[in-house]
């Protein structure tokens, strides 16, 4: 039978991973499929009439009499929508992110789908490009509710945009997993449709500081800089709390304005506050900045951690030595003890069997998103349905593990089961140095 | 108030006034129709355009009325954003709310206005852009009031959703309205007449009596009244706001070219420059995703070489019929 | 006491890179009246340019400003023959507008060819810094001030001591009348523009040695410069240097003795007063403060 399309305008302007899977969705089945083949048979057959018209109407009256036959394959996927940063400052997480996406539904296809109360489902991903922008992916968020027909979202890239989208699924009352949003903000408003299997950011640093008190002497002034943004404002603040649980004096604290070129005046006050670790946050250039000035100005910390940057393209290649020893806290990486209740790999088998579809060993971003789409999983089987309600019940009362670590949500919607680990550059390579369970390499004070 | 003196210069004057109320109305009618038979997403981007016409329509009142570039017309759509949004935080409704970003905006507007209205052309703008960027680092550093870097979360609107997107909606055409007649009213009263003579010749309209710091302190004051609704509504809207999103210079811009589009000193401009941009912006984004902000770039300069007065100005220069049709428009 | 004198210091150096950056923007404004929002981005691809250069083609750093400082030249004279001269007889919105969509045009051609990574030129300056008494500034730093004090000054030579910037100067007071001497009006201007581009080249070229860059990064240069320009005053050359110094002065005394949350915000506000105070900024010149509508 040759392969047809029907109705090619019913379908939107997404962009699906699905067709190159499987075809055999177009392919037109079962009696009505047959009915539209002889209809179309008729048709060419009638030279005569005015042609176009013909197939007009019965094209639309085919699609319209015969569209519950096409109904019928519909059921048997599982739809999922969000909205990336594919485009704009953030591609390049943009591409990790969805790159964790499609190596979840091609695992979970290539088994035969999703088990759900004995029938198999395929899984299908509706991606959109917001380009990091929130009016954007609010509106994106719209389209995949109410044109779309979406019941089941991913939360898209980033803390301040993930809070605005989470008003759009609250007030349509359907369960959204954030895997790439972690600004406590999102959560703390109690809103019973969002979750998030990420750490928040507010919990970053906690490893790093609590590594610096067990240190022996244990490190005792900390001195804490942020640019003046949302996501590094979250971060430092978390790190001050910490500070006082670990009983770490914070010696230092304060704001640097976006963009700025020169932070020596920051640097010397801090200089002054004679700081045994430095904890910054801020957009990569200017974390650039910061460990060129330190070196300059002679400060030297024992410990110098960032809330991101040395793990990102560029940062090492731009400061050569002055990047040595940095610290970063990362969600994930493959040296995690953790094995997959789902899949059966551990997370070094998860990096493994990634690197032979994507080429490259991956960081945490793809694990994280496939994280998401397994909670899914895993409250679709305990429902056996698909009812939006019951579902994000069942995703509130998640207990699993995966080889991305351990989830269980807390009644605001924030996974308490995982932490994060911290990695230094040694020799130009990140390596993990904390907890013990996870370290491949032993952590080196800078001085 | 009809004018004084024995010669008046607009004889048409209410004419004019009653046509642009009669297509107002037939507008009305259709906005009204709308929730009936869009999508919810559909519904959204509706009011979009309309909260972009009516941030258009303040731009329109400084550059296409008193010819003042007010590029940092942004930083009243950010104070209305704040001030509504704190206030909703608070407990207060939201209408009540709206005022608390309003009236700060327009008093920043009238104390602000006497000194920097003093300059013209790029130093004006150029000024406003200052002030934009001044109360956007104040917004970001007083986060016992704010909420600083992190943003400001507003309480979750009450309802269904269908039931929230429709109020939405209904208070922005309200707004659009409210822009409406306020386009009319530059355009058809002596206090508009004041303003374009401002803008044609300053020291001439000075001499022949108008007192040009008042009428364009008030015209900016009035400006960012209607911007800073624009921003409370937003906010209620959106739900979530932080400095760079609320003071972002792209909004000013995107108004601009807006304005621009529709034709400066017109009353229905903004609305037909904001359909014609969000249009293209959804078009441009789902199609040429790698290339869209370049696609916006091309686009915004070749409404700049090419249709600098606007679609109105382009169709009139076209279409002469049309000129006479709308009623002996004078052209500055 | 040290302490403030290191960071004046220091303001003063960053003020270097803050007088490279308006210089360009300075004289496309003052000599054409066109505030070029583009700016940044043409830093950015300055810098950009040079990465190529060093990185790609293996060529020494020397090589690179001339190159980055060529290529953008070429640039700016094409923009402004082709397309910025239709709008000279327009409203000063209009080239504001349309250079904002350049600017948006150059941003997404930088994401193209070069993707949002950050980059940067690695170990091309000396890491150590240069004493004075006892204060220190890095080398790289006291390089970017040299190379603002010597564009000022070739400028300062070229506008006025060569014929060409006699041209130059003839076409900004009144271009009908340089019309009519005979001047090549729309060539005069797009080699004004073209000057500024290469300054903006050679600007880039030393921010890809000394600091990091990524085709979002040029946002904040476009908006340092107006501040400079307007401190230094419009029309006038040294004034991009003396404006440049001292908001980088005024910026680091107030991160030290303020919050440093508030650094953009002194600026600014320096901006609104020296704007509503005496508009034609510390040097320049009255009749560049007269609006030319």
């Amino acid at each position: 039978m040759r392969r047809i399309r029907a109705c090619p305008w019913a379908e939107g302007d997404a962009t699906t991973i699905a067709d190159a899977q499987w075809p055999e969705y177009y392919r037109v089945r079962g009696p009505g499929g047959k009915g539209a083949i002889l209809g179309l048979g008729a048709i060419t057959m009638s030279n005569r009439i005015g042609r176009r018209s013909v197939i007009s109407v019965a094209g639309l009256a085919a699609c319209i009499a015969f569209w519950p036959a096409l109904e019928v394959r519909a059921q048997e996927t599982i739809k999922f929508g969000t909205a990336l940063s594919l485009t704009g400052n953030l591609a390049t997480e943009g591409k990790q992110v969805r790159e964790g996406y499609d190596f979840y539904v091609k695992t979970v296809n290539e088994r035969g789908g999703i088990d759900v109360a004995g029938k198999k489902y395929k899984v299908e991903i509706v991606y959109y490009d917001d380009e990091s922008n929130v009016n954007t992916s609010v509106k994106l968020y719209e389209k995949l509710i109410s044109e779309d027909g979406i019941k089941f979202l991913l939360g898209p890239y980033g803390s301040g945009i993930t809070i605005a989208v989470s008003n759009v699924v609250e007030q349509h009352k359907l369960p959204m997993v954030v895997a790439h949003g972690a600004a406590s903000s999102i959560y703390n408003r109690g809103y019973k449709y969002t979750f998030g299997v990420l750490n928040s950011i507010e919990h970053y640093t906690y490893n790093m500081v609590k590594m610096a008190s067990e240190q022996s002497p244990p490190l005792k002034r900390l001195a804490l800089l942020n640019e003046n943004q949302l996501f590094s404002q979250l971060g430092i603040d978390g790190a001050a709390e910490q500070a006082k649980q670990f009983g770490l004096e914070v010696v230092y604290k304060e704001k640097y304005s976006s963009g700025t070129k020169d932070l020596s005046p920051e640097l010397e006050k801090m200089k002054a506050s004679r700081p045994d670790m430095i904890i910054a946050g801020g957009y990569t250039n200017d974390m650039i900045l910061l460990a060129r000035q330190i070196r300059q100005i002679g400060l030297a910390p024992k410990l110098l951690g960032y809330l991101l940057g040395p793990t990102l393209p560029g940062f090492v290649q731009a400061l050569g030595p002055d990047a040595e020893l940095t610290l970063e806290p990362v969600q994930w990486s493959p040296t995690v003890p953790y094995e997959d209740a789902m899949f059966g790999w551990t997370a070094k088998g998860y990096a493994e069997a990634f690197n032979k579809v994507y080429g490259h060993i991956p960081d945490y971003h793809p694990i994280q998103s496939g994280a998401a789409l397994q909670v899914f999983q895993n409250a679709f089987q305990k429902v056996g349905g698909f009812d939006p309600q019951k579902v994000r019940d069942a995703i509130a009362a998640t207990d699993i593990v995966t080889a991305y670590g351990p989830i269980r949500f807390n009644d605001k919607g924030q996974n308490i089961a995982k932490s994060m680990s911290v990695v230094q550059i040694q020799d130009g390579k990140p390596v993990v140095v904390y907890p013990a369970d996870t370290a491949e390499a032993k952590l080196k004070l800078r001085h | 108030m009809r004018s004084l003196s024995p010669v008046d210069p607009r004889p048409d004057l209410w004419t004019r006034s009653l046509w642009s109320a009669a297509i107002a109305a037939v507008v009305l009618v259709v906005l009204m129709v709308l929730p009936a038979v869009l999508s919810l997403y559909w519904l959204r981007l509706a009011t979009n355009v309309l909260m972009l016409a009516v941030v258009a329509q303040g731009i329109n009142a400084m550059a296409g009325f008193i010819g003042y570039p007010a590029f940092g017309n942004v930083v009243f759509f950010g104070i209305g954003a704040y001030g509504t949004g704190i206030a909703v935080t608070a407990g207060i409704g939201l209408v009540s709310a709206l005022a608390f970003g309003a009236i700060p905006a327009a008093t920043l507007a009238l104390l602000a206005g006497p000194l920097l209205l003093r300059l013209r052309g790029h130093y004006f703008a150029i000024a406003t852009l200052g002030l934009n960027e001044v109360v956007s680092s104040l917004a970001s550093n007083l986060s016992g009031l704010t909420g600083g870097a992190a943003g400001l979360s507003l309480p979750l609107s009450s309802g269904i959703a269908t039931d929230v997107a429709h109020r939405t909606y209904l208070a922005f055409v309200a707004l659009f309205l409210a822009s409406i007649v306020l386009g009319i009213v530059l355009r058809d009263s002596r206090f508009g007449y004041g303003c374009r003579a401002i803008r044609a010749n300053e020291e001439a309209a000075e001499a022949t009596g108008v007192s040009t710091l008042r009428v364009k302190a008030a015209a900016w004051a009035v400006s960012a009244l209607l911007t800073a609704l624009a921003g409370g509504l937003y906010a209620r809207w959106v739900g979530f706001i932080e400095p760079s999103l609320v003071f972002d210079m792209a909004i000013s811009v995107k108004a601009f070219v807006i304005f621009l589009l529709g034709g400066a000193g017109t009353v229905f401009g903004p609305l037909i420059g904001s359909l014609l941009v969000e249009s293209a912006t959804t078009l441009a984004w789902s199609h040429l995703l790698k290339l869209h902000l370049m696609v916006l770039g091309v686009t915004i300069m070749l409404i700049v070489l090419v249709v600098p007065d606007g679609v109105q100005g382009f169709m009139l220069r076209l279409w002469p019929a049309l000129k006479t049709r709308l009623l002996g428009r004078p052209r500055c | 006491m040290q302490l403030v004198a290191q960071i004046i210091l220091n303001g003063m150096l960053l003020g270097g890179l803050y007088a490279c950056m308006a210089l360009g923007f300075s004289i496309v404004w003052g000599v054409m009246n066109v505030v070029n929002l583009a700016y940044g981005s043409m830093i950015m691809l300055g810098a950009y340019v040079s990465w190529l250069a060093v990185l790609q083609l293996g060529l020494p750093f020397a090589v690179a400003p001339p190159t980055a400082a060529a290529v953008l030249f070429c640039l700016g004279y094409i923009l402004q023959r082709i397309l910025l001269n239709r709008l000279a007889e327009r409203s000063v919105f209009m080239t504001l507008i349309f250079t904002f969509g350049l600017n948006m045009a150059l941003i997404n051609l930088n994401l193209l060819l070069f993707s949002a990574d950050v980059r940067s030129l690695p170990d091309v300056f000396t890491r150590t810094s240069l004493s004075i008494g006892e204060l220190s500034a890095p080398w790289s730093r006291v390089i970017i001030f040299g190379a603002g004090i010597a564009m000022t000054g070739a400028l300062h030579v070229l506008l006025n001591f060569t014929r060409l910037g006699n041209t130059i100067k003839a076409t900004s007071f009144d271009p009908g009348a340089a019309r009519l001497s005979g001047i090549d009006v729309p060539h005069v201007f797009a080699l004004t523009f073209a000057i500024g581009g290469a300054v903006a080249g050679i600007t880039g070229s030393l921010v890809a040695a000394s600091y990091s860059f990524s085709p979002f990064a040029g946002e904040s240069y476009t908006m340092k410069s107006f501040v400079v320009v307007v401190l230094g005053g419009l029309g006038s050359v040294p004034g991009a240097i003396i404006g440049g110094i001292m908001l980088g002065i005024v910026e680091n005394l107030a991160s030290l003795l303020l919050d440093s949350g508030y650094r953009d915000a002194i600026g600014f506000a320096l901006l609104l007063v020296v704007l509503v105070a005496r508009p034609r900024g510390l040097l320049g010149k009255r009749f560049f403060a007269e609006v030319k509508l």
